[in-house]
C-alpha cells in the first residue's frame, strides 16, 4: 500500500524535475541571448577600433595637407598674428552720466574719467640678463664673416607664403576597405569624383 | 524546606498521558523502530542527495559562462580570444600613434583538405598575392593539423575566401599593430612582432608588459604630433636641399625634460616591415653617438664661467693655429686676432675654445661633463639609449679637443638635455618620453648657477644676432643658439668632406622654454650657399622655420623687439682688442 508520505515525496520530486527543466530552459535561452549580446558587443568594439584608427589616419598631417591645398587657402600662423590676452587694449568705458540710486556708493556718484586705450603689448616673462658685459660700449662694429649665412630677419618678407612640400595623393590603409557590414560611409567626394545620384 | 512530591494527574476514562501530550487528540504510543523505518530514512536521504545534486546543477547552469564571440562573417570561430589587443599609444594631446586592430587570419587543417592543388588554385584567385605552389605544399603536409595560409586579411579578402566555401579552411581573429601616422614617429614608437605578442623596439619594447597587460589604459607620450610633423618636414627639407644622407631633429621642453619631437631620418614605415633596414631602424636621437663639433663650445663657456676660471672679458689668443701634443688646432675661418669669450662663440673659434679648455683643465672639464650627464647614457625610456664615447683618461689634450666638440661622442638627446640645463637656469632634468601632468616645472638637479646660465644665454643670443647662427634669427621670437660643423671621424682620423652640420637653438631666449636641435648628415654645398654646407647654412634656417611654425601652436607669445640702442657684446669687447 502506498503511503501518503511516499506520494508526497513523489510529488515533490516530479515538481522539482519539472521546475529544474523549466529553469534549465530559461538559462539556456538567457545564455543564448548573452552570447548574442557578447558577440554584438565584440563586433561593435571592433568597429569602433576601426573607426578610431581610420579617424587618426585620415586626420594625419600628411593626409590633410593635400586636401587643404586643394580646397582651402590657408597658411600657417605667423608670430605677429598672435597676441596674448593681456596685451589686448582695454575698452574705454563711457561713464559720463552720473550714477544714482540706492545701491550706488557715495564715492561713485560722480562720473569717472574714461579709461584710455592701452597700446597693445605682449606680456613677456621677465628674465634679467646680467648687464655686466653690456656696461661698456664702443663704436666699433665687427662685420660678420663674408661666408656666413644671410641674416634671416633682413630677408624675411612680411606674410611671404611658406613653401610647401609637394603633395602626395592619400592612399587609404587596408582597414579602410569595404567592411562587412560597412562601417565607413563616405562623407563627401571631390567634385570630379562625385558619383552620379 | 523540601518541596512536596507532585501527584500524577487524574485522567478521565479513555485518556492516557500520550493523549494529553497531543492536545487532546488521541495519538497511539510510539512503537519501537523496525527495519521499515530505516529503509524509509534511507530512501529519504537518497532523495535529499538527489535534490542537492539537481540544485547544484541548476546553480552551475545558471552561472555566467565564458562565451567565445563569433568572428563576424567567419567560417568557423576558433581561438578568437587567444590574442588580446595591446594598449594604444597616444601623443600628449590624445592623438593616436599606435593601435591594435582585429584582423582575420586564414589557416588550414591539411588533414581535412582533400585536393590541395585544387584548393590552392581557388585560393590564389581570391588572394592573388599568394603563390599556388607554396599554398599547395602547405596544404599537402598531412602531418600537421594547423598551418597558416594567409594572415591579417582585409575584410574584402576575408569575404572572398569565405565565399569559396572550402572545407578544411578556418579563420581566426588576430590583432595587428597599426600606426595611423605612418613614418611620423616610427623610430620612437618602434615595432611589435608580427604575431602581436611582444614589442621589438622603441616605446613598444620598453613598455611591453604595461601595454600588453593593461589594454584599456592608453600610454600617453610627451610627443606632440603637430610639432613632430613640423620638425620632420623641416629636417627633410634641409636634407633634400643639401643632399644629405640623413638627419636628426629634436625638440625638448627645458622645464620638464619632455621630448616633444624626436626625428631620425631616414626612417621606416612601421606598417610595412619591408621598409625596415639597419639604417632606417636606428634611432639616431638616442642611439647615435656623434662628435657634435662647435656646439660644445657652449658647454665649455659654461664650465669656464661656473668654475670662475674666465669671464666674458678674458682674452684668448687666436692669432695663429694652436699646436699641442702633436695636434694642430685651427679655425674654419679665423679672425687671426685675440678674442674674448663671446667672440670665441660668435666666430666659433676652435683655437679660442681649446685655450679655454686648457684653462679649465682636464679634471674640471670631465667633472663638468659628468654633472651635465654627458658621461652616462641618457636615462630615457628607450632601450636603444647608447652610452657616450669619452676619453678613458682625461688629459690636457682631451680638455682642449672636447672644448670644441671633438674627441668625445655623445647622443643628441644627451646634448640637448645638457644645453637645456645650461639655458634653463642651471637645472638638469631627465629627458622623458612620458607626458608630464600639469604645467609646473619638474624636479631636477642643479648643475650650474643661475648667473652662469644667464650669461651663457646672453652669448647664445649674440651668436644668433651677430655670429654664425644669423639664419636662425626670427623676427617674431628671440632665438639663442650655436652652430656646429663637425668633420666625421673615419678610421685613422677625420674625413675632409664628410661632416655633420648642426644647430642647437633655445627659444624664447629671454625665458627659455624649448630647445631645438637639428643636424644634417653629410650635406653638400650649393651654388647659392657659395659651396658652404656648415651648420649656419644648413641647420640654422631649419631651426628658424621650426620655431616660427611651432611657437604659435604652443602658445609662445611673440618676443618684445630688442631695444635698438642696447649695447651689444661685440661693442663691449671690441674696445679691448689689441690691434
Amino acid at each position: 500500500m502506498i503511503s501518503r508520505g511516499f506520494l508526497l515525496w513523489l510529488g515533490l520530486v516530479i515538481g522539482m524535475i519539472l521546475a529544474s527543466v523549466q529553469i534549465s530552459m530559461k538559462v539556456e535561452a538567457l545564455d543564448s541571448s548573452l552570447n548574442k549580446l557578447l558577440d554584438e558587443q565584440e563586433i561593435e568594439r571592433d568597429r569602433i577600433r576601426v573607426l578610431r584608427a581610420s579617424y587618426a589616419y585620415l586626420t594625419a598631417p600628411d593626409q590633410l595637407r593635400p586636401l587643404v591645398e586643394r580646397h582651402l587657402d590657408l597658411h600657417p600662423i605667423r608670430g605677429d598674428q598672435m597676441l596674448m590676452l593681456a596685451g589686448l587694449p582695454e575698452r574705454a568705458i563711457e561713464l559720463d552720466a552720473p550714477m544714482s540710486g540706492p545701491g550706488i556708493l557715495p564715492g561713485l556718484a560722480q562720473p569717472l574719467p574714461p579709461v584710455s586705450a592701452v597700446p597693445p603689448s605682449v606680456a613677456a616673462p621677465a628674465v634679467t640678463l646680467p648687464p655686466a658685459a653690456a656696461e661698456e660700449t664702443g663704436p666699433t662694429v665687427i662685420s660678420p664673416p663674408a661666408s656666413g649665412p644671410p641674416s634671416a630677419v633682413t630677408e624675411q618678407a612680411p606674410f611671404a607664403p611658406i613653401p610647401r612640400l609637394p603633395s602626395v595623393p592619400p592612399v587609404n590603409p587596408p582597414w579602410l576597405e569595404a567592411q562587412h557590414p560597412p562601417v565607413l560611409q563616405p562623407v563627401s567626394y571631390p567634385k570630379d569624383q562625385r558619383p552620379a545620384p | 524546606m523540601s518541596e512536596a512530591p507532585i501527584a500524577p494527574p487524574i485522567l478521565p476514562h479513555g485518556f492516557d498521558s500520550h493523549t494529553v501530550a497531543a492536545g487532546g487528540i488521541h495519538v497511539p504510543p510510539r512503537r519501537p523502530r523496525g527495519p521499515a523505518s530505516w529503509r524509509l530514512a534511507l530512501v529519504g536521504t537518497a532523495f535529499a542527495a538527489a535534490f542537492v545534486m539537481v540544485g547544484g546543477a541548476l546553480v552551475l547552469n545558471a552561472a555566467p559562462q565564458t562565451v567565445s564571440p563569433a568572428i563576424a562573417g567567419g567560417m568557423t570561430e576558433s581561438g578568437s580570444r587567444e590574442f588580446s589587443p595591446r594598449a594604444s599609444i597616444v601623443d600628449r594631446n590624445g592623438e593616436i600613434l599606435a593601435y591594435s586592430l582585429p584582423f582575420s587570419s586564414l589557416y588550414a587543417n591539411p588533414q581535412e583538405v582533400r585536393d590541395p592543388e585544387a584548393v590552392a588554385a581557388e585560393l590564389v584567385q581570391a588572394l592573388p598575392e599568394l603563390k599556388a605552389t607554396e599554398v599547395a605544399a602547405t596544404l599537402a603536409n598531412k602531418g600537421r593539423e594547423f598551418a597558416y595560409v594567409a594572415r591579417h586579411l582585409t575584410p574584402s579578402q576575408h569575404s572572398a575566401v569565405l565565399n569559396l566555401g572550402i572545407p578544411g579552411l578556418y579563420f581566426r581573429k588576430e590583432y595587428r599593430r597599426i600606426y595611423p601616422r605612418g613614418r611620423l614617429a616610427s623610430n620612437t614608437l618602434g615595432v611589435v612582432s608580427e604575431d602581436h605578442r611582444s614589442g621589438l623596439s622603441g616605446v613598444e619594447a620598453f613598455f611591453d608588459s604595461d601595454l600588453a597587460n593593461s589594454p584599456d589604459l592608453p600610454l600617453a607620450l610627451s610627443i606632440d604630433v603637430r610639432v613632430q610633423n613640423v620638425v620632420r618636414e623641416e629636417l627633410q627639407k634641409a636634407i633634400d636641399r643639401f643632399s644629405g644622407i640623413g638627419g636628426i631633429g629634436l625638440m625638448m621642453d627645458v622645464r620638464t625634460g619632455e621630448v616633444l619631437a624626436s626625428v631620425s631620418l631616414p626612417d621606416f614605415n612601421p606598417n610595412d616591415f619591408s621598409t625596415i633596414t639597419s639604417e632606417t631602424q636606428t634611432n639616431k636621437v638616442v642611439g647615435g653617438r656623434y662628435e657634435l663639433g662647435s656646439m660644445f663650445k657652449l658647454v665649455t663657456a659654461a664650465a669656464a664661467l661656473d668654475y670662475h676660471v674666465a669671464t666674458e672679458r678674458t682674452m684668448f689668443d687666436a692669432t695663429k693655429p694652436l699646436v699641442a701634443y702633436g695636434h694642430r688646432i685651427s679655425d674654419f675661418r679665423g679672425e687671426h686676432r685675440w678674442l674674448n669669450m663671446p667672440e670665441v662663440l660668435i666666430h666659433s673659434s676652435n683655437i679660442g675654445a681649446a685655450r679655454m679648455g686648457a684653462l679649465i683643465g682636464a679634471p674640471r672639464m670631465a667633472q663638468f661633463f659628468d654633472r651635465l650627464g654627458l658621461l652616462q647614457k641618457a636615462s630615457i625610456e628607450l632601450e636603444e639609449s647608447a652610452a657616450p664615447i669619452a676619453p678613458h683618461h682625461w688629459q690636457e689634450i682631451n680638455a682642449m679637443t672636447t672644448a670644441f666638440g671633438h674627441g668625445f661622442s655623445v647622443t643628441p638627446i644627451q646634448f640637448a638635455s645638457a644645453i637645456g640645463a645650461v639655458a634653463n637656469g642651471g637645472v638638469l632634468r631627465r629627458p622623458t618620453l612620458l607626458r608630464v601632468a600639469g604645467d609646473a616645472d619638474t624636479a631636477g638637479a642643479r648643475v650650474l648657477s643661475e648667473d652662469t646660465s644667464a650669461r651663457v644665454r646672453r652669448m647664445m643670443r649674440a651668436v644668433v644676432v651677430q655670429g654664425s647662427g644669423k639664419a636662425a634669427n626670427s623676427p617674431y621670437y628671440k632665438v639663442g643658439g650655436k652652430t656646429g660643423t663637425a668633420l666625421k671621424a673615419i678610421s685613422g682620423g677625420y674625413s675632409t668632406d664628410k661632416r655633420l652640420s648642426s644647430f642647437i637653438g633655445v627659444f624664447p631666449i629671454e625665458s627659455p622654454r624649448y630647445v631645438v636641435l637639428v643636424s644634417v648628415d653629410e650635406p653638400k654645398g650649393r651654388k647659392d650657399t657659395l659651396g658652404f654646407a656648415t651648420g649656419g647654412w644648413v641647420s640654422a634656417p631649419a631651426v628658424r622655420e621650426i620655431v616660427e611654425r611651432v611657437a604659435p601652436m604652443l602658445g609662445v607669445p611673440q618676443s618684445e623687439p630688442e631695444k635698438p640702442k642696447q649695447p651689444s657684446l661685440i661693442h663691449t669687447v671690441a674696445v679691448r682688442v689689441p690691434q
